[in-house]
């Protein structure tokens, strides 16, 4: 199996065409200004040029201040406001019920689950939390001090609400 | 009336309360809450933009905006529950940088391939379309225009697609991008079954004693599914959880039989399994005798590179699917070198665990559930790796049945609703059948009304292949909708960007954001997204599920159907079809492609009276007529009958999806079935119709290595893949601050030991180099993903950083699905 | 374990407002009905035939209410009480009146509820699709 690999070993080059072809190109592909430039439009890209691999941001560390966010909506899962990283959470044991179970929520002052985490598929009420709901990171997902690329326009309810009462009373 | 703060909690503690238990609250209790009318949200259902999952959302709107978005509790597929992703869906329409406006690159006020990109009308883009499509038409004919397309196109923008191209343009250079996530798996129906998609469906995980994942991270790939798993499994103590992959993930978490294999020895784990059935005398000789074919593959296929390439050039026999029949006694010869000690000398896993998960399959009382996806489809031999997985179900019989279910599981909303059965694939028509079959293109030249013996039956260029035109200078017209090939496709630097920059080419992108295929293109199309559209996605377990528009695109933007069909009145039938067809067919003459594709007396079939009084719906009204309804009608016509029977579309409007075949207004849940396939004659317990026989096929294939392994040089495996916030290329969910700040970066993820090796410790920037290029990254040594020593997996949702200008554009030589799973890489400190 | 720096602010002038759903089994409802409408601190707002019951009950203290929950857990014939509902008011505003236009203000204006996650409006909003 060593010895399958590509007979070429061809430096990473935009212009680098393929050494085992024997196409011959009608045309010139060249490196042109285009891709050699700052993106004009392809936000995330930050300033890199498309040909270019720039040094990537530093890990930023978790947010950990227990500080509660804002919701947009009543639905929206909580970001997690603390550092999960060391937390256990498999078949054997999850670690987050230690505060967020109802039963703890009083010592140790975290916000308890929801109720609907005590439905099953079919919408009865369990005595504990539902297995569909026990691994929490799929809704819940902690957040990095990093600064978002793009602002998002996104106008809750509230603000919306807000405006309509305005629109109202003129 | 009176009311105490006091009485406005509790009502609103009580209706809280009622709305979860299902009650409904006398006037009196509730009145207090929906007294106010500004507070009402309108809730409609849509199904998930995301993964092929296919979960209900409710979406609530409020004077045109979308305001919130869960899961919706009447949706059987997730009954109220939604990944961080579908929880968030309610925001990624609104990043700032939407593109409201067509853009072309100009210098000096004309079209200039290195302009700069300038706002310009509808108008002018189209104007600029058709005089590049005309011009290579003329030149080069059908096959030097392409399309690339998505398992995320709505099923009709898809079906509009596929009739423009193949109907009007006459060019079978059409592909999705679910090429790069699902042909195998097609592939691998197809050659067992003679028809595509899940015989079960998600039922069974209520149903199963056992769950095999093969390659597959379902916690964050499909996590509303992996829900089902978990819940069947903690709540039912019998039930084992078995997780096969290259390194580990978090659906470990769940794992009562982890195991880590060695790339590409999933082949040699499947055979083992075989082997130990036969050998356990555990094969269902009933159940084979009357419903299974054995067959012998041919083998040394090569690895879908260019011809050129010297691996290409070595195998004997390149891109053949060609078998031949045997028996269970040739095929028992052929497994029995796979034994568990040779299994283990290959894979790396012991051979106690192959052996624990041999008896899943063996023992007869288990009912096993085996899921995958891009592990086995993004796999050099992901056709022959599906095959391989249906082999050891159909010995056993395991099939078909509530909890017996081989499944392969879909990435993308729509890679079965579109991509799959609207037939978008560049070989194929819809409902299954093929450009290359005459009487399947005699059979769509009738039900679309086009002259007889018009289309083409020359399969077109897939999506790599596409590639590899557009840089040789093959294909000169590409327009992409819903991909981001860029960032997307495999060996950027030498195959894709210069396919792009190409002075012969002009390419075209639609897409809601600002991608790094738009930043490559010479015109950017704004596109509607979601609920700015009425559209319909069908997912993985076959379930067709409708949406009606929501609210308003922003700015000019319009959904991919309108401009496909808007730019189909640019052409004229003496522009596209041959003179001799038009002589023969005297009244086409002097009408334009969207007369004959679209005012066909069917698709303009239903009035605008039919549209729903309550929904806007932007393309119908600029149309004339409800062209979803007429569209979605008229691609029905080509499955029902068939065995793939679609509902009235009025009615998807009112379920929360079907599944089909839907036979007598009823949905099906387990094909091939007697009892539960409508199509399956009484008496016969299974038939697998999609073969002329009624019987599928268990394929005799050998272990074949993959096309890149790590050298001294080159010493580790890189596989990419995806993280659970992240939805592909990242340009929705990286615009939407709470995802993007749960995981803002692609990074490299390495084994500790690894590190250690090389001198490098966590957040160390690091470059990952392959013989095709290299990106620049930070080093993970913790986290999610805890890859063995000598592999390293990095995601690619970044568009920071292009991950792809590593991977190699090997592909499985019969589906054509690139290998994103394995090539050769070495890791160094920057 | 952890301890929530932000909730742990004075309690002595908080009222607890919680609603419950109490599921019984069906051919309990009346008996199970009666024995609720005795407890003084609890209202029933609504029930059906299959035995689920809204119920809204305040008290000073968290703790009370968790017991109010065995309580009620204790009456023959209930097979699991659930609360959906919690939040916590300031106990000299709650006897506040509310006019009318107060209660046009968006509803979390008027309070903030204490759930991880609603389950959805709908009843409190118009639906358009069945």
């Amino acid at each position: 199996m060593k010895n399958t690999f590509i007979n070429k070993v061809s430096t990473f080059c935009m212009t680098a065409v393929l050494a085992a072809s024997s196409i011959v190109l009608p045309s010139t592909v060249s490196a042109e200004t285009v891709m050699d430039d700052a993106p004009q439009v392809a936000t995330l890209r930050g300033t890199a040029p498309m040909n270019v691999e720039v040094t990537p941001p530093i890990i930023d560390k978790v947010e950990n201040n227990d500080l509660k966010r804002k919701r947009d909506y009543p639905q929206q899962p909580p970001t997690i406001p603390h550092d999960i990283s060391k937390y256990q959470l498999d078949k054997n044991f999850n670690k987050c019920m230690d505060c967020h179970a109802r039963k703890f929520a009083d010592e140790s002052q975290a916000p308890a689950v929801s109720v609907t985490h005590y439905m099953n598929r079919d919408g009865e009420f369990l005595g504990e939390v539902s297995p569909r709901r026990y691994f929490c990171t799929q809704c819940h997902v902690h957040q990095l001090e990093s600064e978002p690329l793009v602002e998002n326009e996104f106008v809750d309810m509230n603000k919306l609400i807000q405006q309509s009462h305005a629109r109202d009373k003129n | 009336m009176k009311l105490t703060r006091r009485d406005v909690i509790k009502a609103q503690a009580a209706a809280t309360a009622a709305t979860v238990a299902g009650i409904s609250l006398p006037a009196s209790a509730s009145n207090i809450i929906t007294s106010s009318k500004a507070n009402k949200l309108t809730w409609s259902k849509a199904p998930c933009r995301f993964c092929g999952t296919g979960c209900g959302i409710s979406v609530a709107t409020k004077d045109g905006k979308v305001v919130a978005t869960h899961g919706d509790e009447k949706a059987p597929v997730n009954k109220g529950l939604s990944c961080v992703k579908g929880y968030f869906l309610s925001k990624i329409m609104y990043g700032k940088d939407r593109i409201t406006t067509p853009m072309l690159r100009k210098k000096d006020g004309v079209y200039n391939k290195e302009g700069d990109f300038t706002p310009v009308s509808w108008n002018e883009a189209f104007d600029i379309m058709e005089e590049k499509f005309k011009k290579v038409l003329k030149e080069k004919g059908p096959d030097g225009i392409s399309m690339f397309g998505s398992g995320q196109w709505t099923v009709h923008e898809g079906y509009a697609a596929v009739k423009l191209m193949k109907a009007g343009f006459l060019s079978n250079n059409i592909d999705p991008n679910a090429r790069h996530c699902m042909a195998s798996a097609v592939g691998g129906f197809m050659r067992t079954f003679g028809i595509d998609e899940p015989m079960g469906c998600y039922d069974d995980m209520e149903a199963a004693d056992a769950f095999v994942l093969w390659g597959s991270n379902m916690a964050e790939m499909h996590p509303i599914l992996w829900t089902r798993i978990a819940d069947r499994r903690l709540s039912n103590p019998h039930v084992k959880v078995a997780v096969l992959s290259t390194f580990e993930h978090r659906s470990f978490d769940l794992a009562d039989i982890p195991a880590i294999f060695t790339p590409q020895t999933d082949m040699v784990l499947l055979n083992a399994i075989a082997n130990y059935i036969i050998e356990s005398g555990s094969v269902n000789h009933d159940f084979i005798n009357k419903h299974v074919n054995f067959r012998e593959g041919v083998t040394d296929i090569g690895y879908g590179l260019r011809p050129t390439h010297e691996l290409q050039k070595k195998a004997k026999n390149p891109n053949s699917g060609a078998s031949s029949p045997i028996d269970l006694d040739a095929f028992a010869k052929f497994v029995k070198p796979y034994t568990f000690e040779y299994a283990e000398e290959m894979s790396g896993v012991p051979a106690k665990t192959i052996e624990k998960i041999a008896k899943l399959y063996a023992d007869p009382k288990i009912k096993v559930m085996s899921l995958w996806t891009m592990g086995v489809n993004q796999h050099t031999r992901g056709v022959w790796t599906n095959n391989l997985l249906y082999n050891i179900h159909l010995l056993t019989g395991k099939i078909s049945e509530p909890g017996n279910s081989p499944f392969s599981l879909t990435g993308q909303p729509s890679a079965c609703g579109t991509a799959r059965e609207v037939g978008t694939f560049s070989h194929r028509l819809p409902a299954d059948m093929v450009v290359k079959n005459p009487k399947h293109r005699a059979l769509s030249e009738k039900l679309w009304k086009i002259p007889a013996g018009i289309l083409n039956g020359k399969p077109g260029s897939h999506a790599v292949q596409q590639i590899r035109d557009l840089k040789d200078s093959k294909i000169n017209v590409c327009w992409n909708q819903v991909n981001n090939n860029v960032q997307a496709g495999a060996n950027i630097n030498e195959e894709i960007l210069p396919g792009y920059r190409n002075p012969d080419n002009f390419i075209i992108t639609s897409d809601a954001y600002p991608t790094v295929t738009a930043e490559a293109s010479d015109l950017i199309l704004p596109s509607a997204m979601w609920v700015e559209k009425e559209g319909a996605y069908g997912n993985a377990e076959r379930r067709t599920q409708t949406w009606y528009q929501l609210v308003n695109a922003p700015g000019d933007a319009r959904s991919d159907l309108w401009q496909l069909v808007e730019f189909s009145k640019r052409f004229t039938t003496e522009e596209v079809w041959p003179a001799k067809v038009l002589a023969e067919n005297p009244e086409y003459k002097g009408k334009t492609l969207y007369q004959v594709l679209f005012e066909n007396g069917q698709v303009d079939k239903f009035p605008l009276d039919q549209i729903s009084p309550d929904y806007e719906n932007q393309e119908s009204k600029d149309f004339g007529f409800y062209i979803q309804k007429g569209l979605f009608e008229e691609y029905a016509s080509f499955g029902r009958g068939h065995g793939h029977d679609l509902a009235d579309y009025d009615r998807y409007h009112k379920e929360r999806g079907l599944r089909w075949p839907v036979v007598n207004g009823k949905e099906t849940k387990w094909r091939f079935k007697e009892g539960s396939d409508p199509y399956v004659k009484e008496g016969t317990g299974w038939q697998f119709y999609g073969k002329k026989d009624n019987k599928a096929i268990i394929f005799a294939l050998p272990y074949e290595p993959p096309a890149e392994s790590p050298d001294e040089e080159f010493n580790m495996w890189l596989s990419t893949g995806r993280v659970l916030e992240h939805w592909h290329s990242g340009s929705m969910t990286q615009r939407v601050p709470e995802l993007f700040k749960a995981f803002p970066n692609a990074v490299c993820f390495m084994h500790p030991e690894d590190a250690k090796k090389r001198g490098m410790r966590r957040g160390d920037e690091v470059k990952v180099i392959s013989r095709r290029g290299e990106i620049r990254t930070r080093l993970e040594t913790r986290g999610r993903n805890k890859p063995p020593v000598g592999l390293v997996f990095v995601p690619w949702f970044d568009a920071s950083q292009l991950i792809n200008k590593v991977t190699l554009d090997a592909t499985d030589p019969l589906s054509k699905q690139t290998d994103y799973k394995k090539c050769a890489v070495k890791i160094e400190k920057v | 374990m952890r301890t929530n720096k932000i909730a742990l602010d004075d309690v002595t002038q908080e009222s607890h407002i919680s609603s419950f759903i109490v599921f019984c089994k069906a051919e309990k409802h009346k008996a199970v009905e009666a024995a609720l409408a005795a407890q003084a601190d609890i209202e029933i707002y609504g029930s059906n035939e299959k035995g689920k019951f809204v119920v809204v009950t305040e008290a000073e203290h968290q703790g009370i209410i968790l017991d109010r929950i065995d309580l009620i857990s204790a009456i023959e014939g209930v097979i699991n009480t659930s609360m959906v509902y919690h939040q916590v008011a300031a106990i000299d505003e709650l006897d506040d009146e509310i006019d009318q236009a107060d209660i046009d203000q968006p509803i979390e204006k008027i309070y903030q509820p204490q759930m991880c996650e609603a389950p959805s409006d709908k009843d409190a909003a118009s639906h358009t699709v069945q």
